[in-house]
Formats: C-alpha cells, structure tokens, sequence
C-alpha cells in the first residue's frame, strides 16, 4: 500500500471510494441492498447485522485489514482467511460476492464530508499542541496513543471531533476491547497508572506515563482497575479555541491513504 | 533377500497387531491409562485422566516432551484446530483441517503414515470453519469424517482406505466434523448443516464393510412421532443437525446423541411449534436406531442454542437414592440432569448468566421470558448465540463428584431477517451482534454433579473455546483464546502451572502413557504439545 500523507486542499474530501474492480452494475442501490441481503444470509452471523463486528471483525471501517481493495475482500468471501475464524463461503455466484463487497464498501464511504476548518493551520495546532508527544505521523512522534497516519481513513468527522472534545468517551476499541485502556495497578502497596498494552489470563502489560512498560502477573498484585471511561488524552475542550479544534480535526480528516 | 522380506514381515505384523482395538478394550477404556481410545476418553465420556503421576505436587514441573506441526492445506480454510487426538497401543491419532488423519509416534511425535480426502476445492461448510475433532478406532481400523460428508475407514497401520461411503450431500450443505463413535461393529455418525436448511440425522454403519446399517431422522416427518411440533413443509428443512460425539451406555444398551437447533435459526416465524427434536438429546437403540426417550432443552429455540454439547453418564446420589444419570451442561445456559434410562427430568439450574428464562419448570421445560425473540430491530439477550459453552467438552471427576465446564460470558443483540430456502445456500433468517471485548469474558467454572451449584470459579480473559478435562492427581486442564494451556487445582480452582502455545487453544485436553509415564495433550493454534513430568 502506498501511503500518501498530501493534504486535501479541496474543502471535501473526495471518498477512497469503491475501487474500479467491482463491476459497474453492482455499484448502485439496488446492488448495495441486495448485498445488505446476503450479507445478513451469510455475513451478519459473524460480523454484526451492519458490519459492525462480533466475533468475526469489524467491516464498517474504511480500511480492512485483509482486504487492501475490493478484489481481495471479494476473494476472501470465497476462500476465507487461514488462520482465522473466517471460512471461506463457496456457495456464492461472482455476482452474489460483488453485491456483498458493494455493500460491505459502502459502510465505509466517508462521502462529501465538509472539513470543519482549514487542515493546513490545523497541521500548525498539531505541532504546538504537541501531539506528536504522545501521537505518530508517518514516522515521527512517540507511539502512546494511537497512530495517526491514516486515521482520515479510519475514522469519522464525528468521532475525531468526539476524541479531541470528549476524549474520555471515544474510547477507540478492538474487537470490542478498550485498545487505550486507563488502568490502575496496586503491586507492593504502589499504585502505578498507564495504558493497557496486553492482557491475558494470567499478565496483564501496561506502558506508564513516562512511556515505561510493566508486566505483571495477575497474581502478584494486589488489585487490577480498569477506569472504561477515562483518557489520559489531554481535554482540547478546555486548551484550544473551537477554530482551532476544528482546524486540528481537518487536518486529521485529511491524513488519508490511496491504495 | 529372504533375510529382509522376513524383517518387513514381521514388522507389519507387529505393526498391525499393536494397533488392534477391540470392541471389549473400548467397552474397558476407563481402566486403560495407557490409551484414549475415544473422543471423550470413555464411552460415558467423563473426559478424566486415570493417572495420578502429574498431579497437584508436581504440575509445574511439566515440561514438552514433543511438538507436531500441522501443515495448512489448501483446503483447511481458517485452520482452526478441534481434533482430540485418539491414542492407541502407542500410536496417536490425529485430524487436521480440513479431513486428514495422521498417525504419530507416541514417543518421538514422528510421522507414521499420512492421508487426505480428495475434496472438491467448491466443498461447502455452510454456518461453521472447516474444523474435524478426530477419528474413531475400532479391530484394526480408523475412521473419520470428512468435510464433505463422507465416512471413510482407513487400515490403522498403514493408513490405506478400506472403504468410503458418502454419509450426505455436501452440494445441499451437509458436512462430518465429528469424531465418530465407534462401538460393536458400529460405526455411528452425525451431521452439520442446520444453518443450510438440512434434515439432520444418526447414522450407523457396518465398522467392515461401510455398509448403512439405519439411519435415525433428528426431523420427523409427517405422521412419525413429534411431527405434530411442525407445521407445513417446514419438517423438510428443519434443521437438528448432529454434529458431535454421544456417549453410549453398554448395559442399558442406549446411545445417547444431540441434537442442533431448527432451520432457520433466528426466525422462528417459519416453523411454528416446537419442533422436536431439535435442540434434544435423544436416546436410541443402537441395533435398531430407533428413539427410546428424548428430552427437549430449547422448544421453538430461535437463539441458535444447539444441544451440541457432550452427555456425561453419571451414577451418583440424588435426593437419597442411587441414580444412572446424564448430566449436560446446555449452550442455553442450563445445566441439566436426567435419568438416562428414562430421560426422566430431574434438575436443572442456570450455571452460568442468561436473560431469556425465568426457570425451569417441574416438566423441564423453559418458563421463557417474554420479548426475549430476535427482532428486527434487535434483542439484547444473554448469552449470545455460541451460548454459555459450546462442543468443547466438559469434564467430569468420579473422585470428588465435580462436574467441570468451560463457560463463555457473552451476550448478543440478536436479529431477525427473512429466510428463504435455496439448496446449498445460507437459511438462517437473522444474525448477532456479540458484545465482546472487555464486555465479555470467560471462566471455568466446577460444580456439584447433583445440586449443580457452583463450588469454585477461575476467570479467563475472554470467552473459551477449548474444553477441559479433570485427571485422578486432583488438577483441571484447560485452554484460553489468548494460547495458556493451565492446570487448575480441583480442590479449589487455584491456578497451579500454565504454558504459552503461542496461539489461541480450540481444543480439549486429554491424556495417555508412554512406558507408564503419563503424558498431557494439547493443541495451540495448529501445533499439537505433549507435555510430560522430567524423564
């Protein structure tokens, strides 16, 4: 894949869009719909009735993991995902898969969406806000928090401004699992506060806030909380003007990628 | 010349006659510590280790012995792993994805002989990944089921094919994942499919000559007995597929085997009535097939709560008097117990967090909530359409009496869709959405086999999908999504020694000896483990 890190100078953002591989005639409503259909036939048992997630991932999103374009996604339907939950599904026709990978692309259309500000002072905020203290662009930065390198892909006008002004409720997750978990380790009488970096059964590893990974066996501590609603993402509500919020968030909406 | 010709000679013979099984040694598993000879270690499928060499003093020594490496095929699809291996006069008996059968040196792990189907690369597995949970031994033979639905016996030393029969259609949806049951002569199966519209059934075949021996329907049809729970053509589409292993009782002559959930799964509109025998175990004459008692866990389910799940035969105390049980812990969240000459109902309690029920009434039947059906806009309903536990065996100890189950905290928004049947094609009227993540977790939990009542717990990080099995040295194995394979204390639920496979564990453990030593089987991901005590 290749990334591209240009900023969109244009006000809207033009959608990475369904790729040229699906066949023209699947490509409007009526093809959407009827791949909303089998979706929920063959799809909706695993992935949620919209997409969403359950036990097979999250397809409502404008990156898949698996599937850089439409001809992969459309393949995987067919011969599945070694070494994952996902079989492949060889009772489809061809045009039953291309319907399924309209619709499922059409979850994930970020279509038309008005830049709040102007990305290019937004990228000025970035700096002096010193996201990259705790964010990654392309390489620079420190990894604390999520990267950003795409996340014009990969997320929403909504949930950007959601995590810049509310960060304690846009709670990014994985498979339905906090992925910037706030927790609490009592260990030797010392309580010790960072982000959830793993957890099993038995360990749980979290990184501090000076950047300072630490394993712990379940057993040796005295006491694991995990705070669900609480970011130690500084509150921009409070720091930065509302233009400047929303120049920020525009030059996040413009970090984007092209296949 | 003669020389070699007498050594290779010998050697089969040897060969051969190590790997004779017989009906009696089966009939006898429970006081062979040496084998496994099937799935769930004994025809009363206790799944519990005989040795008490590995036990709660030296657990944590437990080191690997040897390792297997299963090899992705092209046709093993998402790979995953549900093969309890079969140990037998030192030979060990795998499946891998998605139909192969491998025969391996308890000693070394080493390769003996190898074989695979010849499956069409457009072989369907409609509502499940291609997973196979082992093979069947019986006389000097091996049996499996394949991906595309055919029963195939195998010369268990040199893995030649001695007969192959196709048990169904695979081109309608039918598909073996289980591990055959062998028993005298017999060779019983079941089948997957339910999410494809089929009409499930029990199978026996001639263990010789592959020849269909009867065949027992899970849907009556019209005029039988319990067709009056269908209504219309629907019978014809019904579902009730048979997908895992049953337990057999010798003296009582009665195979016990259970039975999936109705077709389609989430809309119940289609099929009015309760429709037996989905969502039952059944008890049935293993000469004849045919039905002696059944008992319905989930009448009219819509959830896709399948019975699925291994019967334990149990003989132990209840309300004063000495009883022959089989106890279940149901995907609805119910553990049950039933006279297994009878199916008389006896108890049930909820063993794990459900949202669907207010009880369990006097006759064993649900007292349902009401709004607790998908819908279209959805139905948040605990648990979630895998259950509280699923095919993943539990596990029972005639020492303490503890019944031991692998258990899946998780709830679903469940939906309902239209369904329309087309042969070979999805029939599943709705979908979940699962709330997992840190909204879902899992445990093992160990309870009273006669009060069903919980006695300890260990929390696991998320929902399993690996069984477990209990062992006379007083240790609990078992498995998590995140690759700890642990050994548990019995007594107490206390965590004693646990290992990194490195990948998530979708199997159940089981054990054998080499030489008297015992050893501890587990699979993570798709390389097999056999852990033993220093030698």
């Amino acid at each position: 894949m290749m990334i591209r890190l240009s900023l969109i100078f244009l006000l809207n953002i033009i959608p990475f869009a369904f790729s040229e591989e699906i066949p023209i005639e699947f490509l409007n409503q009526m093809g959407i719909d009827s791949g909303n259909k089998l979706f929920r036939l063959h799809c909706a048992r695993c992935h949620g009735i919209s997409g969403e997630g359950g036990e097979g991932s999250n397809l409502a999103s404008t990156s898949l993991r698996y599937a850089k374009d439409d001809l992969v996604f459309f393949e995987i339907i067919r011969e599945g995902l070694s070494g994952t939950g996902m079989p492949g599904i060889r009772a489809l026709t061809d045009d039953q898969r291309w319907k399924i990978t309209s619709y499922v692309r059409s979850l994930n259309q970020i279509s038309d969406v008005k830049m709040p500000g102007n990305p290019i002072l937004g990228r000025e905020i970035y700096n002096k806000a010193a996201c990259s203290a705790c964010h990654i662009i392309s390489g620079d930065g420190i990894g604390f928090g999520p990267e950003l390198t795409t996340i014009g892909n990969q997320r929403g006008l909504d949930y950007l401004r959601e995590s810049i002004e509310l960060p304690s409720i846009a709670q990014p997750t994985i498979g339905g699992r906090a992925n910037y978990l706030t927790v609490r380790i009592k260990s030797n009488n010392t309580i010790l506060e960072g982000i959830r970096l793993n957890e099993d059964t038995f360990s749980i590893l979290i990184r501090d806030l000076s950047g300072k990974i630490h394993s712990f066996q379940k057993r040796e501590v005295q006491n694991i909380e995990k705070i669900f609603s609480h970011s130690l993402m500084p509150n921009y509500m409070i720091t930065l003007s509302k233009k400047d919020r929303y120049d920020l968030i525009s030059y996040l909406m413009s970090l984007r990628s092209e296949v | 010349m003669r020389k070699i010709f007498l050594m290779v000679l010998f050697f089969y013979i040897n060969t051969i006659s190590s790997a004779e099984v017989s009906f009696e040694q089966l009939l006898n598993a429970s006081k062979d510590p040496e084998n496994w000879l099937t799935y769930s270690g004994t025809y009363r499928s206790e799944r519990f280790a005989l040795q008490d060499q590995i036990n709660i003093s030296n657990v944590n020594q437990l080191k690997t012995i040897w390792a297997y490496q299963m090899q992705p095929s092209k046709l093993s699809g998402s790979g995953l792993v549900e093969t309890t291996p079969i140990v037998a006069n030192e030979i060990m008996y795998i499946t891998e994805p998605p139909s192969t059968v491998t025969a391996l040196d308890v000693k070394s792990g080493k390769r003996l002989w190898t074989w695979s189907p010849d499956i069409s690369e457009n072989v369907l597995n409609i509502g499940f990944p291609r997973v196979n949970r082992g093979v069947a031994v019986l006389d000097d033979a091996v049996f499996v089921g394949t991906l595309d639905a055919h029963l195939v016996a195998l010369d268990a030393a040199s893995g030649a094919k001695r007969w192959d029969v196709e048990v169904a259609d695979n081109s309608i949806g039918f598909s073996l994942t289980l591990a055959p049951l062998a028993i005298d002569g017999k060779i019983i199966v079941g089948v997957s499919g339910a999410e494809a519209g089929v009409r499930g059934f029990v199978d026996a075949y001639d263990s010789a000559t592959g020849d269909l021996l009867w065949r027992f329907y899970t849907i009556p049809e019209p005029g039988e007995p319990g067709s009056e729970t269908w209504q219309g053509e629907a019978w014809r589409t019904g579902g009730g597929s048979t997908w895992l292993t049953g337990s057999y009782d010798h003296e009582l002559n009665l195979l016990y085997w259970t039975v999936g959930n109705p077709a389609p799964d989430w809309n119940g509109d289609l099929r009015p009535g309760d429709n037996l025998y989905s969502c039952s175990i059944i008890a049935l004459d293993p000469e004849t097939g045919e039905l002696q008692w059944h008992f319905q866990f989930t009448p009219h389910d819509t959830h896709d709560w399948d019975a699925n799940q291994i019967p334990i035969l149990i003989d132990a105390e209840l309300n004063g008097k000495e009883r022959q049980l089989v106890a279940l812990a149901n995907r609805n969240a119910f553990y049950y117990l039933l006279d297994r000459k009878t199916g008389e109902f006896l108890h049930a309690n909820a063993y794990s967090k459900q949202t669907w029920a207010a009880g369990i009434d006097e006759s064993g039947r649900p007292i349902v909530l009401p709004n607790t059906e998908p819908t279209e806009e959805g139905n948040l309903i605990w648990p979630s359409l895998q259950g509280a536990t699923n095919w993943f065996s539990p596990s029972y100890s005639p020492l303490t009496k503890q019944f031991f189950v692998a258990v899946r905290l998780l709830s679903a928004i469940y939906y309902k869709a239209e369904a329309e049947y087309v042969p070979g094609q999805p029939f599943l009227g709705g979908g979940e959405q699962a709330l997992r993540g840190d909204q879902a977790a899992g445990v093992i939990r160990a309870l009273d086999v006669t009060s069903g009542k919980l006695e300890w717990e260990f929390d696991l990080h998320s929902p399993p999908w690996a069984g477990v099995m209990a062992t006379a040295g007083g240790v609990v194995f078992g498995g998590d999504n995140e690759g700890n394979f642990f050994a548990l204390n019995m007594s107490d639920g206390e965590p004693l020694w646990n290992f990194q496979t490195g990948a998530a564990i979708r199997t159940n453990p089981m054990s054998f000896s080499v030489n008297g030593k015992q050893r501890i089987a587990i699979t993570g991901g798709r390389t097999l483990y056999i852990f033993g005590l220093e030698e």
